[in-house]
């Protein structure tokens, strides 16, 4: 598979502190690349080394099969960032904000133009007015707009559904994913939101405290057989002390607090469990599928295991 | 490189801090010159007293080029803040704002990016200081006429042809430009180090502060280092209106009593300028964007 961004060994100090310790990872052509880290991490510090913010201690960064400390124009002139906060001019319209970054990456557009590229995270109706007046969802959306103005072939983006309301995040997920599928598009997007990661990238990199602790596909680190369930009765305590008399002892979870019940399960044992739960005469009020990628990341990060796929 | 100065012409112009210096000089002009229209005639009257008792004056001597004169002498010691205004927050600014770090991921030189920075600060300048000509000079012009400048210094008077006036003029907001282009390029180096535009306003007009403090202190010890403040050298535009004269003491109309020492001046401004903007390419080249 032909490689976006290749990173090896990828060091970055700060007055002595390691913040990114021999950093390695790959991203292919078409991969929507989720980036995980719990904060400080180093998410921020490996995303700006890689639009040339700050200078790697060590290492080494090819993004389209080029070195980017050699051909550093070249290759941002076609990467479309989103960094933290999409920050843009307060005192400009949305329209001027958009014309204005689509030059500096060396394209010109006519007001129709970026009315049609503003449309397409719906901010049509708004592209005239100042982003002073701008709601942060409506700036994220722009800061979206703002690094795809250029038509880049790699989109970074941190954090790309801050702010936003449920309909607003699902629209940056279908517009992501239709980018990947429907033009090849590159994403790495670094989030802490694992459901939406789960459901838009497929393939993921986490890092604790700046170094890898495992690279790969969704589907081959997250089993989908596998889930965490909890739940919710009229009772919890009655109910786990039912529960520890059966067979599912072995799958309820010792250690969850607040009387929460907390069970490891597969997805083919719950009617059965839902069965018992009846019998027992356990007033159930609901059943929830804790997330599988939130759950292994936590106890990726947790046991601070630094294990390595042979994806890399 | 002119797009890239072009769109940071487009921001500066489009924010209405730019707006405060241009109304500050309009209003501070506007003070002066009513204050003159109205109470001008005892001002100057007052002002040539020992004159008037030993030679007969005659014509307009409160007229545009004496006023803008007095003018240009007040407003360019209060310039240099309204130009850190906005040259200060070139890169502190966009750092405060956030976009510094969606600017330098662009595919433009970082050096590029700083030298047309500085340059729409430049155009900045030049505008203040166009605008501040028309309304000092020409508009001075228009309410009071012209006629023969007469200026006093300490113990001598010089009286400038009034057709040997306007080219000083020129000159003088030629050299004033430079002075003011330094303190832009202080300004401007400053707000590489900041997040935040008041630091590097403040520290501007600090230095400015204590270089002219320096100056104004007769000691052996600050003596040796006044030549090189580029403070000493802000109010050469004066030497302009200094006319040499002939064997007979008769006027050599064109001419500068030293030409030399007014060029020294220019030159050290624009070393100062070149010293700062190279520190600044040099620093903001290696600095880690963390903003």
């Amino acid at each position: 598979m032909h490689k976006i961004i290749e990173v090896k060994d990828l060091s970055k100090q700060f007055s002595g502190i390691t913040v990114v310790d021999r950093l390695s990872f790959s991203v292919f052509k078409g991969d929507v690349f989720g980036f995980l880290g719990q904060n400080g991490a180093g998410k921020s510090t490996t995303i700006r080394m890689l639009l040339t913010l700050i200078r790697p201690t060590g290492g080494q960064i090819k993004i389209f099969g080029k070195d980017l400390n050699q051909s550093r124009n070249e290759i941002l002139g076609k990467v479309g960032a989103v960094i933290e906060k999409p920050d843009l001019y307060k005192y400009l319209s949305g329209l001027d904000n958009l014309s204005l970054f689509a030059r500096l990456s060396g394209k010109s557009f006519t007001r129709r133009e970026l009315a049609i590229k503003l449309g397409q995270v719906g901010l049509e109706d708004r592209g005239g007015d100042k982003v002073r007046t701008y709601s942060q969802g409506m700036k994220q959306r722009l800061g979206i707009a703002v690094s795809l103005v250029h038509d880049p072939d790699l989109i970074i983006l941190d954090e790309p559904t801050n702010g936003l309301d449920p309909q607003g995040i699902a629209d940056i997920r279908n517009l992501i994913q239709m980018l990947s599928m429907d033009q090849q598009k590159t994403f790495l997007v670094s989030s802490h939101l694992l459901g939406e990661m789960e459901q838009i990238a497929n393939r993921i990199l986490i890092i604790d405290k700046g170094k890898k602790i495992i690279e790969g596909s969704v589907r081959e680190l997250v089993d989908p057989a596998k889930l965490v369930l909890e739940i919710e009765t009229t009772d919890n305590i009655d109910c786990r002390t039912k529960l520890e008399t059966t067979f599912w002892n072995e799958h309820l979870r010792k250690s969850a607090y607040s009387g929460k019940l907390i069970l490891d399960i597969s997805r083919d044992e719950i009617p059965m469990l839902v069965r018992q739960l009846v019998e027992m005469d356990v007033q159930v009020i609901s059943l929830k599928p804790v997330n599988s990628l939130e759950e292994y990341f936590l106890s990726l990060t947790k046991e601070k295991a630094h294990v390595e796929t042979g994806t890399n | 490189m002119w797009k890239l100065v072009q769109i940071e012409l487009f921001k500066i112009f489009h924010k209405p801090r730019t707006y405060i210096a241009f109304a500050a000089i309009a209003a501070i002009v506007g003070l002066i010159q009513l204050g003159f229209y109205v109470d001008g005639e005892t001002y100057i009257k007052f002002g040539m007293q020992t004159l008037s008792d030993s030679f007969n004056v005659e014509g307009k001597i409160l007229n545009g080029y004496l006023l803008a004169y007095i003018i240009l002498q007040t407003l360019l010691i209060h310039v240099p803040l309204l130009i850190a205004l906005v040259a200060g927050d070139m890169i502190s600014g966009e750092a405060n704002m956030g976009t510094l770090r969606l600017l330098v991921s662009k595919p433009v030189s970082r050096t590029k990016l700083i030298i047309s920075k500085f340059l729409a600060s430049a155009v900045y300048t030049l505008a203040l200081l166009i605008w501040m000509a028309v309304w000092a000079l020409f508009l001075s012009m228009l309410i009071f006429g012209a006629d023969d400048m007469i200026i006093m210094k300490s113990e001598v008077v010089t009286q400038i042809l009034q057709s040997d006036t306007l080219w000083r003029y020129v000159a003088a907001f030629g050299f004033a430009a430079l002075a003011m282009l330094t303190v832009a390029s202080l300004a401007f180096f400053l707000s590489i180090f900041a997040e935040n535009s008041i630091g590097p306003i403040m520290a501007c007009m600090s230095i400015i502060i204590v270089f002219t403090i320096l100056n104004t202190l007769n000691l052996p010890i600050f003596n040796a280092v006044k030549p090189y403040l580029f403070t000493s050298h802000m109010l050469g535009w004066k030497g302009f209106f200094d006319v040499q004269v002939n064997s007979n003491n008769e006027q050599i109309v064109g001419s500068v009593e030293n030409l030399p020492a007014v060029l020294r001046s220019a030159g050290i401004l624009a070393a100062h300028i070149v010293i700062f903007l190279g520190a600044s390419v040099y620093i903001f080249n290696r600095k880690d964007i963390l903003s």
